[in-house]
């Protein structure tokens, strides 16, 4: 009671005006804050005439266009373990905050009323630090332009450290093992592609192009000047092209097309000296190549004195460079042509004509160091060379639908390109016998070259198809080959092939697809000595759909290739056996699943020298023994790979999304060994990469989302004297996704 | 002299380009589009108001979709659904049977291609010859006008998934440890091959200059080199990498450089590749070929690709 009492006279004292007015005014200034931000979202609501839009995924009304956004700004958070070259030139993702999605598409209301665009539509993914960038954007306003540009940014880095590594013996003295890859490089690569189509619904339509491609960055390389140095070579090539075309129509049914292309590739790599990692007794700073090993004797059988400086008489570099500017022009022309206005019969061609120049005008080579096989102190080459290409291929193609269940088709093809070029350097050698002393007396030399290949090809391809059935379609086909390769040396090599060609297209249900396809082909002659002389190929593709929910579809594909003539003996096969399935029966759940095995097999008879032989390895017949090159393996190399993969998605509620899968892929293969010191490598390897993921929206239009991804690599062979290559790396990308 | 007069032509031709804008209208004697082949009777056409009446959710939607542009034609009269699903009176008529319009689900795949290939000929002629074609791996195979996930070409689902359905052998090697980018969206299957067919073997797109279609993007190997390594040119780059995918570093299809070069290098009657010299003892050190070899796309300067 004295409580209560208490309480009344508390709200007595509350109940003055003044306080009431301020809990009144309070009240009505929440009341009118929430109902001004609800307001706000609808602050662009359009005129009265037009509907009014809600800000939700299906977009908002803004300036006479349907307007839906979306943007997922977060971020990486990533970790590894073990090989840090291999992570990085597997995967490369770093952390750091990232744009990792954009996306915008803008539809007119009123096509009529827009002005610049009737449709447009723009991503980009990747930016902010991603190896990978991509922006998308196509505009088009009605029957007045078509535009499609895209450009594509992508981060390069490589460093297999087995790839061109000369696994110097650990018991050299001194040992010093390669790391990282002599080959390693770390560009970038930028194409932009630009295309808009003027009126390309009428009559006349014209085509106009721009693709600009620049690849830079820097790199390792080698060059043998008696021992192999380690090159820094700082890529920089570009090219553009430039395209026009005309489509004209002159009636519904009949297209003929020309294309004017002009392409422009500039080559401004360059090339510099790396790896000075010792000196000279005077100090100066040399470079003893990649080949430093006491059990080889390179780069010579002493290379150091005793005071550990080096020996000034040994095969090394003080300093390197070289640069070879090359431009090259490719003006092309191409007609085309395409018809159906003859009754069931329809034809369509092409001509292009391609005539390059490349030019190379200040060559500038500039060895210094020792070499001792010529008693060379330094080398000097200046020089240029010019080659060209001319390409011509035509094309042509009929398809004749002799009843409604047969047609025939014949396709001929022609393709000639002839590809001469010239040189001239002028070298000066200056000699000496230590890189203590100046280069001493120069000896000029001039000399220039001739080269010249080509290569002309015939093929016609004529097929019968006969739709048996509206559920079956059977098609046999022969295909003729002829190609005729000459080079400047002199040599002829004609090469006439022969191709049995059969296809079966069966579908025993709307749901149910099976394709068969075989290829035979004989060659009476081989350009090279891993090219086929016989091939048969045999794929089998199969796709079930009994409902909309369910898919299954499996493949069988086997190549079997062999050029067995005489001291080559090459086989190769690649037998794949694969399936998928997808199962989404409703929203709220779905599963992938894949799985392959592709046996990757060939042997080819190499001949070699070798001191000593290596294991397996046998007398060489005859040919090769007299060109010193006595021993043979049958250059066996076999990859059996497994790839499998599985995936679920699952939306227990609305707001909540949720994946997760896991990817894998293994081999475990072998192959002749050549060098007593090889390694397999990457030919026994597993990279597995399970992921998870989960969206929530956590208010319309407002989507929190977080992903895992796990990345694994490993070899199961010695690692050879260098760096392992096994990494596991842990990425968490956190991001919010906002569409508005 | 022959590109001059290529070039002029193509200057006088764009000025017929602003009266070729003008559409004609359809008169009965010149129709835009011939969607059937037996004779269309106008009369039969109802438009797509009448269309929208029962298909309400799709016609919203096809504002969104390039095939709205038909509705320009014909002088801003243009048939839109009709002109894919043919004259809708009969099917009207009948309370919307649907067995009395041409359905793209029901129909086998070259009698569905018809009806696209109509206007989209010009741009893929070599369909129905081609590997697609003929396997009965029709248009509605991939693409689909009112429920497509891809806006720039109306695909179902957007590649590569949308060609792993079928292509299942391909993917594995996507997934392998050194591949072409494609799952990761830096490229896509197309930017290599066309879909609808070239003359090339396996649709494979060429580029500009008539080559392989790599050098689009691997320019420092398109050349043309004065010593060039002939079987880039001949056999392609085939010979020595996988296209797709590889075990093996620099997608190539040895995991020993000096294995690769020895299948050719290797002395032979009858094949003009030099065999390894003599004093190339392969067990004197480790050194890979192209440690040396280094330009073994082309060179200008070296006959032994040194430099």
């Amino acid at each position: 009671m004295t409580s209560k009492l208490s309480f009344l006279s508390s709200l007595k004292r509350f109940q003055t005006v003044t306080q009431w007015l301020c809990l009144g005014a309070l009240t009505i200034a929440v009341f009118a804050a929430f109902v001004h931000n609800a307001r706000g979202q609808e602050a662009t609501t359009p005129p009265d005439e037009e509907p009014q839009q809600q800000a939700s995924s299906q977009g908002k009304v803004i300036g006479g266009y349907i307007v839906h956004q979306s943007v997922d700004l977060g971020g990486h958070i990533a970790e590894h373990s073990g090989s840090d070259p291999m992570y990085d030139t597997l995967i490369n993702i770093q952390s750091g905050p990232r744009i990792l999605d954009q996306t915008l598409t803008m539809h007119a209301v009123n096509p009529a009323h827009a002005i610049f665009f009737d449709q447009l539509s723009s991503m980009s993914y990747g930016y902010g630090g991603d190896p990978i960038n991509v922006t998308y954007l196509n505009m088009s306003k009605g029957r007045i332009y078509d535009f499609r540009g895209s450009y594509h940014r992508y981060r390069q880095y490589f460093d297999y450290d087995l790839l061109a590594n000369p696994l110097i013996p650990p018991n050299s003295n001194p040992f010093v093992p390669s790391l990282s890859s002599p080959h390693l490089f770390n560009t970038l690569r930028q194409i932009t592609d630009l295309n808009l189509t003027l009126a390309p619904l009428s009559k006349v339509g014209v085509r106009f192009g721009y693709n600009h491609n620049i690849n830079q960055g820097p790199s390792y390389s080698t060059i043998h000047v008696s021992t192999d140095a380690l090159l820094y070579q700082s890529w920089r090539n570009s090219t553009d092209t430039w395209t026009g075309g005309v489509d004209w129509k002159p009636d519904p049914k009949t297209t003929f097309s020309y294309d004017q292309f002009v392409t422009h590739y500039k080559g401004d790599t360059t090339w510099g000296l790396a790896g000075l990692n010792y000196v000279l007794s005077n100090g100066t700073p040399v470079s003893l190549g990649v080949n430093l090993s006491s059990v080889w004797g390179t780069p010579c059988s002493a290379p150091f004195n005793p005071d550990g400086t080096v020996n000034p008489s040994c095969n090394a570099f003080l300093g390197y460079f070289r640069s070879a500017p090359t431009r090259t022009l490719f003006p092309t022309e191409q007609g085309r042509f395409q018809t159906s206005a003859l009754h069931n019969f329809t034809l369509n061609g092409r001509l292009l004509y391609s005539g390059s120049n490349m030019s190379l005008n200040n060559y500038y080579e500039n060895f210094n160091g020792f070499s001792s096989k010529s008693s060379v102190r330094q080398t000097i080459i200046t020089g240029s060379a010019q080659a060209q290409r001319v390409n011509v291929n035509g094309d042509i193609a009929a398809v004749w639908q002799i009843t409604p269940k047969v047609s025939a088709s014949d396709v001929y093809d022609f393709w000639y390109f002839r590809i001469p070029g010239t040189n001239m350097f002028t070298e000066t050698d200056y000699a000496g016998t230590s890189m203590l002393q100046p280069p001493g007396a120069p000896t000029t030399t001039t000399y220039g070259d001739y080269q010249a290949l080509n290569q002309k090809t015939k093929a016609n391809t004529f097929v019968m198809a006969w739709d048996v059935t509206a559920k079956a379609r059977v098609s046999v086909g022969y295909r003729y080959r002829s190609r005729i390769i000459t080079n400047a040396g002199g040599d002829f090599i004609p090469i006439h092939e022969s191709w049995g060609l059969f296809g079966a297209a069966l579908r025993p249900a709307p749901s149910l697809r099976v394709n068969f396809n075989f290829d035979g082909m004989y060659a009476d002659n081989a350009f090279t000595r891993i090219s086929p002389r016989q091939i048969q190929h045999y794929v089998v593709r199969s796709t079930y759909q009994p409902h909309p929910w369910l898919s299954v579809s499996g493949a069988v594909n086997i190549y079997e290739a062999r050029n067995n003539v005489e001291t080559v003996n090459h086989l190769e096969h690649n037998r794949d056996f694969s399936f998928g399935t997808s199962i989404a029966p409703s929203e709220k759940w779905s599963i992938d699943l894949s799985y392959a095995y592709d046996s990757v097999y060939s042997t080819t008879t190499e001949c070699f020298p070798s001191t000593p032989p290596p294991p397996g390895a046998g007398n060489a017949y005859p040919l090769c023994v007299e060109e010193g090159t006595p021993y043979q393996t049958n250059g066996y190399y076999n990859a059996p790979t497994q790839f499998g993969a599985i995936g679920f998605t699952f939306t227990p509620v609305k707001l909540v999304h949720i994946n997760a899968g896991y990817r894998m892929s293994a081999v475990n293969g072998n192959s002749e060994m050549i060098n007593v010191r090889q390694v397999p490598g990457s030919l026994q390897s597993q990279y597995q990469s399970p992921y998870g993921g989960v969206a929530v929206q956590i208010w319309p239009n407002w989507t929190w989302k977080g992903d895992y991804n796990y990345y694994g690599y490993g070899e199961g062979t010695p690692i050879g004297p260098t760096l392992p290559r096994s990494f596991r790396g842990n990425v968490y990308t956190l991001s919010v996704n906002y569409a508005f | 002299m022959r590109r001059v007069i290529f070039c002029a032509a193509l200057f006088v031709s764009l000025f017929c380009l602003r009266e070729a804008v003008q559409v004609d209208a359809a008169g009965t004697d010149k129709p835009q589009t011939n969607a059937h082949p037996k004779k269309i009777n106008p009369a039969d056409f109802v438009g797509s108001e009448t269309c929208e009446t029962c298909h309400e959710d799709i016609n919203k939607k096809f504002g969104e979709n390039p095939h709205s542009r038909l509705a320009m034609l014909h002088g801003g009269k243009g048939v839109t659904c009709e002109s894919c699903h043919g004259p809708g009176k009969e099917h009207v008529d009948a309370g919307g049977d649907p067995t009395k319009i041409f359905q793209f689900s029901q129909a086998i795949p070259k009698e569905a291609d018809k009806q696209c290939l109509e206007c989209h000929e010009g741009n893929h002629p070599n369909f129905e010859r081609t590997a697609h074609g003929e396997a009965g791996v029709g248009c509605t195979s991939c693409h689909s006008i009112h429920k497509f996930k891809d806006d720039a070409s109306l695909l179902k689902v957007s590649q590569p998934k949308l060609c792993y359905t079928c292509h299942s052998d391909i993917k594995p090697a996507f997934a392998q440890p050194f591949h072409h980018k494609v799952d990761e969206g830096l490229m896509s299957c197309s930017d290599c091959h066309n879909p609808h067919g070239t003359f090339k073997e396996k649709g494979l797109h060429s580029s500009v200059a008539g080559d392989a279609v790599c050098v689009k993007c691997h320019t420092d190997t398109a050349g043309p080199f004065v010593y060039e390594h002939p079987p880039i040119r001949t056999e392609g780059c085939t010979s020595c990498h996988f296209p797709h995918g590889s075990p093996n570093p620099r997608l190539l299809t040895r995991n020993n450089i000096n294995s690769l070069c020895l299948q050719c290098h290797s002395a032979s009657m009858n094949f003009t590749a030099p065999g390894v010299p003599s004093f190339h003892n392969q067990a004197n050190q480790y050194q890979a070929c192209t440690v040396c070899h280094t330009q073994i796309h082309g060179s200008n300067a070296d006959s032994s690709y040194f430099k």
